[in-house]
């Protein structure tokens, strides 16, 4: 069968009775089978998937169908979905069964998406390699011997590799931008508050946002369109309109764009990497669009102030596993204070330990205002200065990554360095605003690169119509 | 490590559980870096 990239190919080939939408389903189980090796799915739900694509088929036939009838999804294992497993990557929920659905798997399910199953993650969405997930590692599909990225590691793989057609994944400090990096597909983290975080797994809630991966951006625009919004659930949600992304694709004249010549320089960026960013930037200054060098003289901080936050909100947030309320309770327990010691202790991994463990560190007495305080501070700091750059700027454009993706097992015994490789993604993370990974480029030795824009505060639509453009433009080399 | 022990004992681990804090020195040099940027102080 044709590997569909795009959702309206697909409804095209539909109304048009090329296609049955049961078929397009059993083709994904199919490949979904095929490239079991990649890991990239812990569940499939292919008895649901089936029976909702015959409803779904109907419904486009009859002119009743919603925007997403015949996008075929999966969901990070990270994503609550009413009577589904929703494990987080950890032994401490394995088998735990949501009893609700998270607002954007109803939003989904709302305009008919057919969900073929949840998707492989780093525990908690802690790491950046998909290596921390109690399912095991998630190979990457351009070279097998490689990491896909992470967290979102197998939602990002499962679009590359073609086993369903979107995926969606969380980002809190990089985790859909840089595994679509890795993977060769596009990936939105949107403004924070543009999308509703009730029922999604918390890992730094100030941070954390869902966000599409998909093989167009076209399908990310859509996909965002239906899942943003206010949600009476999550006061953070913003109750802004949400535009008609997808109708706000054309783009047209001359844009400003910032790009940081801290990144450039940057120690440990990737000749290959920097290359592609350079080429970019001459490309876009040929079609006429001022790109311009603006210092941003905090890059060295953005990781330090990153992880001093999120590691106490995940401290604060992963709280709650004790084996009392829910989720993995030890065996070898024998009184109160052993089932929350060894629950705690054989339900979480290391990483997850690692943050939860510096997480309170930042945050104790003697060490509050020196670390957690400052570090707060120097988030408003960051986020000014980026703001002001997007006053002046449409975008700022930077590497998604410094490197592309690295060998399974190279970096699991230096978590600092893991730490280090997220200098890019990080700081639209801090600043609470969108940004994109698109696949601009690969190696010499065909591994996948991309290249991040970062857009204004809730400027998605002017984010995704130039995304689109530089695709179009990138296209002809 | 003797401190963190001290400052974690509340936080409801085993002992053995500290074995995954041995890049801690790398974490604080990491982070100590924001402390005294005095772009920073307010």
């Amino acid at each position: 069968m044709e590997k569909y990239t795009t959702l309206s190919s697909v409804q095209q080939d539909i109304k048009d009775s090329k296609l049955h939408l049961r078929q397009l389903v059993e083709a994904y189980l199919q490949r979904i089978e095929e490239n079991k090796h990649l890991n990239a799915f812990v569940e499939v739900f292919a008895e649901e998937a089936r029976s909702q694509a015959e409803i779904v088929n109907s419904r486009l036939l009859d002119g009743t169908a919603g925007k997403l009838a015949g996008m075929v999804i999966g969901i990070k294992d990270l994503i609550c979905y009413q009577n589904h497993i929703v494990s987080a990557g950890s032994k401490i929920l394995d088998n735990y069964r949501s009893v609700f659905s998270s607002t954007v798997v109803e939003r989904l399910l709302a305009e008919d998406a057919v969900i073929i199953g949840r998707q492989n993650c780093d525990e908690f969405a802690m790491g950046g390699s998909n290596e921390n997930s109690f399912h095991g590692p998630v190979k990457n599909n351009a070279d097998n011997s490689r990491v896909p990225g992470g967290s979102s590691g197998g939602s990002a793989v499962a679009v590359q590799a073609g086993l369903c057609m979107a995926s969606l994944g969380t980002d809190t400090g990089g985790s859909v931008r840089q595994p679509a990096a890795f993977c060769g597909v596009v990936g939105l983290k949107p403004t924070y508050g543009r999308v509703s975080r009730h029922g999604v797994i918390a890992y730094a809630s100030s941070f954390d946002q869902v966000g599409p991966i998909t093989n167009s951006v076209e399908d990310a625009a859509l996909l965002l369109e239906v899942i943003a919004g206010h949600d009476e659930y999550d006061s953070t949600s913003s109750t802004l309109p949400v535009p008609a992304y997808t109708q706000q694709l054309d783009f047209s004249g001359k844009k400003r764009i910032a790009y940081l010549p801290e990144t450039l320089t940057s120690e440990g960026l990737d000749p290959e990497v920097k290359a592609l960013t350079e080429k970019t930037i001459k490309e876009l200054q040929e079609a006429g669009h001022a790109v311009e060098p603006i210092s941003f003289p905090y890059l060295d901080f953005v990781v330090p102030t990153y992880y001093i936050l999120t590691m106490a909100e995940a401290s604060s947030n992963l709280a709650r596993y004790d084996g009392v309320h829910y989720g993995y309770r030890s065996p070898n327990a024998t009184d109160l204070e052993s089932t929350y010691k060894k629950s705690r202790s054989e339900g979480f991994g290391a990483e997850v330990k690692r943050r939860i463990l510096l997480g309170s560190f930042v945050l104790s007495a003697g060490h509050y205002d020196a670390f957690y305080g400052k570090a707060q501070r120097v988030r408003r700091v960051i986020r000014e200065k980026t703001d002001e750059i997007l006053q002046d700027h449409d975008f700022i454009l930077l590497p998604t990554t410094p490197g592309p993706a690295f060998g399974i097992g190279e970096k699991t015994d230096d978590p600092v360095t893991m730490y280090l490789a997220d200098i890019f993604t990080v700081q639209a993370s801090l600043a609470g605003i969108p940004a994109i990974s698109l696949p601009l480029g690969e190696t010499k030795t065909n591994l996948p690169l991309g290249i991040q824009l970062i857009g204004k505060r809730f400027g998605e639509s002017e984010l995704l119509a130039f995304s689109k453009y530089i695709l179009n433009v990138t296209k002809s080399r | 490590m003797f401190c963190l022990q001290q400052d974690m004992r509340f936080f409801v681990f085993q002992e053995q559980d500290l074995k995954c804090m041995t890049d801690f020195g790398k974490f604080t040099a990491l982070i100590s870096g924001i402390i005294v940027h005095n772009g920073f102080i307010s």
